[in-house]
């Protein structure tokens, strides 16, 4: 069982606290969702979990380590990290880019052997684009790079991955594609920690939701019980239509709410 | 192409480039002869030619090729830009400029090492003002304006140099050597330069992986255990020494490092850590090649290296930025 834990973490960017005393965590084989609106610190929070940015306050701990005291490889075999910002910039063939998930788990002076590519074949099948594995990472539409480099952070075999907006920019089938990839791979024990704006994936997936606003945590716990119509109204500032279908809650936002 | 068969045969033209400019120039010297002549049992005078004047200038032509090229491949691969070269974004020039002051105040005369180590803080001074003003993926005109400011630094420091020249000698010597060339350099100058190149080579080499992940993006790189801060040190240092050295015994030698990547990139499968000993043997093979026509064009006379250099590689840019300006939105 691992878990990745904030405890009471400020991290700020520049003079402001984009994340002010905020405390979350995950465990292996769960899925949780990061919510709230633009500038409310998701991904700030996020960066901070995956250690790429050391909090003011507070320490981010995984089984009881401090992150700082982890090794940069060690920290990064067990930790995933998917940024939102998906850019490639070279044109390397998609299989080159998949299997820099391996990079971790490489020594100093190894190149990428068969049990790597074989690892690399089998994330990228996964995710049903074994058939891009020569195409140019350069050439690739927004739904298949989105399965590209999720199919890199898979290649890690992390405990944890992180996730930042993973569905973006994705038609309805591959967001529902990438969301039941993170659903099954929580299911088989990894922990996921995934940023989302499409409020009905959050309630649809996430087990858990954890919702931010202006750098603090503003409600935590089931779909259900975080997406209440007040705080879509006071937060996002949405009215929502909700309801349950096939056992589980759906949002569906609906019209905004005037100021005040 | 693979890897290997790749870095075999660009470590052939190097080889042939070798040969050939140790065998070729006004004096016209044969395979046999060559070898009696390095042995002790041919005339003097080839003797002479051979190990002073020609083996000191292809080993030179080689390193100093080789630091373009890999310094060039390792600044692309860490700004994420194909236009990034010590000659376009100003690094040459800033080391020019170290070398320059070194010049001017004669501290040469008193202690050889501060021709290199001029150059090589000149450059270090350079590749750090990039970075400051274009790193983290800017984007390409904040990239060419950089190169645009740093260049415009350097020179205008550099002119003022020349203005204040104590004598025309002066004035004729820091511009022969600004204009880039390996005329007249002896074992002396290999041995002041080709530590420090040799040096940051292997500090370039180390890279390899770094920039690899960094074709993901900084944090993506961080996350999969790349240091970031130790590989900008790494690349500054790495840069400031090979590049530092060369501008300083050879003056600047412009767009090696943009050429030569350019053309390898490709066929390494576009990775930028495969890149890095590629673009220098190919820098190497690129530079001998071009020194030895540098001699032969003309036959009364040589035409300065950076110079030719200049005259293919600037065209070649224009043509690259037309290209990026089109893949651009």
């Amino acid at each position: 069982m691992t878990r990745l834990a904030a405890g009471n973490i400020t991290v700020r960017l520049g003079a402001r606290a984009a994340v002010d005393g905020v405390s979350a965590a995950v465990e292996s084989g769960e899925l949780i969702g990061l919510i709230g609106p633009n500038g409310a610190g998701k991904t700030t929070l996020l960066r901070g979990l995956a250690g790429l940015v050391a909090p003011a306050a507070g320490s981010v701990t995984l089984d009881r380590r401090p992150l700082a005291a982890i090794g940069r490889r060690d920290r990064a075999r067990r930790l995933g990290y998917l940024p939102q910002d998906g850019t490639i910039h070279w044109a390397l063939p998609v299989e080159e880019v998949v299997l820099m998930g391996r990079l971790p788990h490489l020594g100093a002076w190894d190149r990428a052997g068969a049990p790597d590519r074989a690892i690399a074949a089998a994330a990228m099948a996964a995710l049903d684009i074994a058939d891009l594995a020569a195409r140019p990472a350069t050439r690739l539409s927004g739904g298949e790079k989105a399965r590209v480099l999720l199919a890199r952070a898979l290649a890690g075999a992390p405990e944890i991955l992180l996730a930042d907006e993973p569905v973006a920019g994705l038609d309805p089938f591959h967001r529902l594609e990438v969301m039941e990839h993170l659903a099954g791979l929580a299911a088989t024990g990894t922990g996921v920690v995934v940023v989302l704006h499409d409020l009905a994936l959050a309630a649809r997936f996430c087990r858990r939701l954890v919702l931010l606003d202006r750098g603090r945590v503003a409600a935590e716990g089931a779909p259900a019980a975080v997406l209440t119509q007040e705080r879509l109204a006071a937060i996002y500032r949405i009215e929502a239509l909700r309801g349950r279908h096939e056992g589980a809650d759906y949002v569906l936002p609906w019209r905004r709410v005037p100021r005040g | 192409m693979k890897q290997g068969a790749l870095v075999s045969l660009l470590a052939l033209l190097v080889l042939a480039g070798f040969a050939g400019s140790l065998a070729l120039g006004p004096v016209a010297i044969d395979f046999g002869a060559a070898i009696n002549a390095v042995f002790g049992t041919g005339p003097e005078a080839l003797r002479l030619i051979l190990l002073e004047i020609r083996l000191p200038r292809a080993i030179l032509a080689l390193a100093i090729g080789a630091a373009l090229g890999i310094s060039g491949a390792a600044l692309q691969g860490y700004l994420r830009n194909p236009l990034a070269e010590p000659g376009v974004v100003g690094v040459s020039a800033a080391g020019a400029l170290g070398a320059v002051i070194v010049f001017y105040f004669g501290l040469a005369r008193l202690f050889p090492l501060a021709l290199p180590l001029g150059g090589l803080a000149g450059a270090a001074v350079g590749v750090w003002l990039v970075y400051a003003l274009a790193g983290r993926g800017g984007s390409t005109a904040t990239l060419i304006l950089a190169g645009v400011a740093v260049n415009a630094l350097a020179g205008a420091l550099t002119a003022l140099a020349l203005s204040l020249a104590p004598s025309p000698y002066a004035t004729l010597e820091i511009i022969q050597w600004m204009l880039g060339a390996l005329t007249d350099r002896s074992m002396t100058h290999v041995w002041l330069a080709l530590p420090f190149i040799a040096a940051g080579v292997l500090i370039l080499a180390t890279l390899a992986r770094g920039l690899d992940a960094l074709t993901l993006g900084e944090d993506a790189a961080a996350s999969l255990g790349v240091g970031l801060a130790g590989l900008r040190l790494r690349l500054v240092l790495g840069t400031a020494l090979a590049v530092g050295a060369a501008t300083a015994v050879a003056g600047v030698i412009g767009f090696v490092g943009l050429v030569v990547p350019h053309l390898l990139r490709s066929r390494v499968g576009y990775r930028p850590g495969a890149l890095l000993l590629a673009s220098a043997l190919g820098g190497g093979a690129l530079t001998l090649c071009a020194d030895l026509a540098a001699r032969l064009i003309l036959t009364d006379r040589e035409i300065n290296l950076g110079v030719l250099t200049a005259l293919i590689g600037a065209p070649f840019f224009l043509a690259l930025v037309l290209q990026s300006r089109r893949s651009e939105p």
